[in-house]
């Protein structure tokens, strides 16, 4: 049987929908520093290398057993200088990139120390500026972290305002204790989880697209087989359809029976390329493309890694 | 898959396809561009949360450092005016104004609160530092996240071929959400402890 149009038509629908989508025109902001990828740990970044291995495994064992038993993501980021960045900008835009934090609950917290510039901020996500207000946040780091810099501790600040951070998520006292804060078991007892409904209507245009695409096939398949065509002989309107192709000849024969009555019909049809179908591809096509874009021009400010999102809130710093 | 053979297809036929693909074609983009107006929609709330939020954070602030700096008349009655100015912004172009000379105003505040160290000492002052600064902050957020909505919801609205729906069924470009840039930096506040 000849595809042909079927594959072409889809083509041709899908690529029409994509030219719309690259003409729309991706902007792409130039960037005088480029946001960073994770590391595999995820938690722990010390692009500037000033944390100790010891200091950087106890980091990632809290951050892990936090994000376990809350969702609650904390992520530590430091790099050695920002040039000619805003502080708050990069600070925002990694925060977003690495999506920190659950997609629904927007719980992340980025720290981001700047080493040779002695910058400091933390980055709060929208779901948490509640527990983590910017005059807080402003206090944590200069009761916690900034002392410790200034001393040269870098691996004390940090565990410490952690601490006292994670401490601060859950209600907790906040000691800022370098050495630790509320276990596993705590966070977990305190901790009581929200189901959130999640409402996906892309999935629903999706669907509907594809039952009408069924019925569009089912009905022009219906209607040539005349499945609801009167039996002349009982009136009833069910039938059962055998199609035998005569390759010699280059015809389908089509053969209907009645099911009540067992009248039969039959029919030859030589073979055509199939151009109801390709118009069907065409409009699966175009509907694909214009639902992907439909999906990408929603997205503005919002993180591409699909976790949490930022809202600018924290506070910035130096030491 | 059904296998369609179809033997001929009228020109009827053909036409009324064509037109409803046409149509469908013209919802679909219709309806991408109501949901790019929405979330240009969302976003301004957002700019309007956080003009609020500085709106509200102000009278403690100026309360505070009037408290050291009395005589500094002329800022305090500034601020006041620019904040009632905001108060009754319609337009975004209102909103825009009326927030450029708050925004300046407070760069005023917070460089004369730069010469009493008793002041920039108190704890509270630092809070609400901090807290202003962090207004400031989202506030660039949410402009830059509302003027990215509006610039990709403009651009689409002008190419071809959704610029025939866009100017069929009269949706134009939206307003862009301009600062005065150099009041921005003063208010942003660099600390330097």
């Amino acid at each position: 049987m000849k595809r042909k149009w079927l594959f072409g038509a889809i083509g041709v629908g899908f690529a029409f929908a994509v030219a719309e989508l690259i003409i729309g025109g991706i902007s792409s902001k130039v960037q005088a520093l480029e946001v960073l990828q994770p590391t595999s740990e995820f938690y722990v970044n010390d692009q500037a290398d000033v944390l100790s291995e010891d200091a950087e495994k106890t980091f990632i064992s809290r951050s892990k057993a936090l994000d376990e038993a809350t969702g609650q993501q904390v992520v530590i980021l430091t790099i050695p200088t920002l040039g000619e960045e805003s502080l708050e900008e990069y600070s925002l835009e990694t925060a977003r990139k690495w999506g920190i934090g659950q997609k629904d609950k927007n719980n992340g917290i980025l720290i981001l120390l700047v080493t040779d510039d002695h910058l400091i901020r933390i980055e709060v996500g929208y779901g948490v500026e509640e527990k983590i207000p910017d005059g807080l946040a402003g206090r944590l780091q200069r009761t916690f972290l900034t002392p410790r810099l200034k001393e040269g501790d870098f691996d004390g600040g940090v565990l410490s305002l952690q601490t006292a951070i994670i401490q601060a998520l859950n209600d907790q006292e906040i000691t800022g204790d370098p050495d630790g804060g509320p276990t596993l078991a705590e966070l977990e007892e305190t901790f009581t989880e929200n189901e959130s409904e999640e409402s996906d209507d892309g999935f629903l245009t999706l669907a509907l697209w594809l039952l009408a695409f069924g019925g569009v096939i089912y009905y022009s398949f219906a209607k040539k087989n005349n499945f609801w065509k009167k039996c002349p002989k009982c009136g009833h309107r069910k039938w059962t359809v055998e199609q035998k192709y005569l390759s010699e000849i280059k015809v389908t024969e089509d053969t209907v029976t009645c099911k009540k009555c067992g009248y039969q019909k039959k029919t030859k049809t030589k073979d055509s390329s199939g151009g109801g179908s390709g118009l069907a591809g065409f409009l699966l096509g175009s509907s694909f493309g214009s639902s992907s874009s439909g999906g990408s021009g929603g997205f503005s400010g919002g993180s591409s890694g699909g976790g949490g999102s930022f809202g600018g809130g924290g506070s910035s710093g130096r030491w | 898959m059904a296998e369609e053979k179809k033997s001929k297809m009228s020109l009827g036929w053909i036409i009324a396809i064509v037109v409803i693909l046409v149509i469908l074609w013209g919802v679909g983009t219709y309806n991408n561009l109501v949901g790019m107006s929405g979330a240009i929609d969302g976003n301004w709330a957002q700019v309007e949360n956080n003009l609020q939020r500085r709106y509200d954070l102000i009278p403690n602030l100026v309360s505070t450092v009037k408290g050291y700096a009395a005589h500094e008349e002329g800022v305090y009655t500034e601020i006041a005016d620019a904040r009632a100015k905001l108060a009754g912004a319609k337009t975004v172009e209102e909103v825009q104004n009326a927030s450029n000379e708050l925004e300046s105003g407070l760069g005023r505040l917070l460089a004369i609160a730069e010469a009493y160290p008793e002041l920039k000492a108190n704890e509270n002052f630092m809070s609400l530092q901090d807290e202003l600064a962090g207004t400031e902050n989202r506030l660039a957020t949410s402009r830059k996240d509302y003027n990215d909505s509006v610039k990709t919801y403009n651009v689409k609205i002008k190419t071809i071929p959704t610029n025939f729906i866009a100017g069929l069924l009269g949706m134009n470009a939206r307003e862009y959400f301009e600062i005065n840039e150099e009041a921005q930096k003063n208010v942003i506040v660099d600390f330097s402890e």
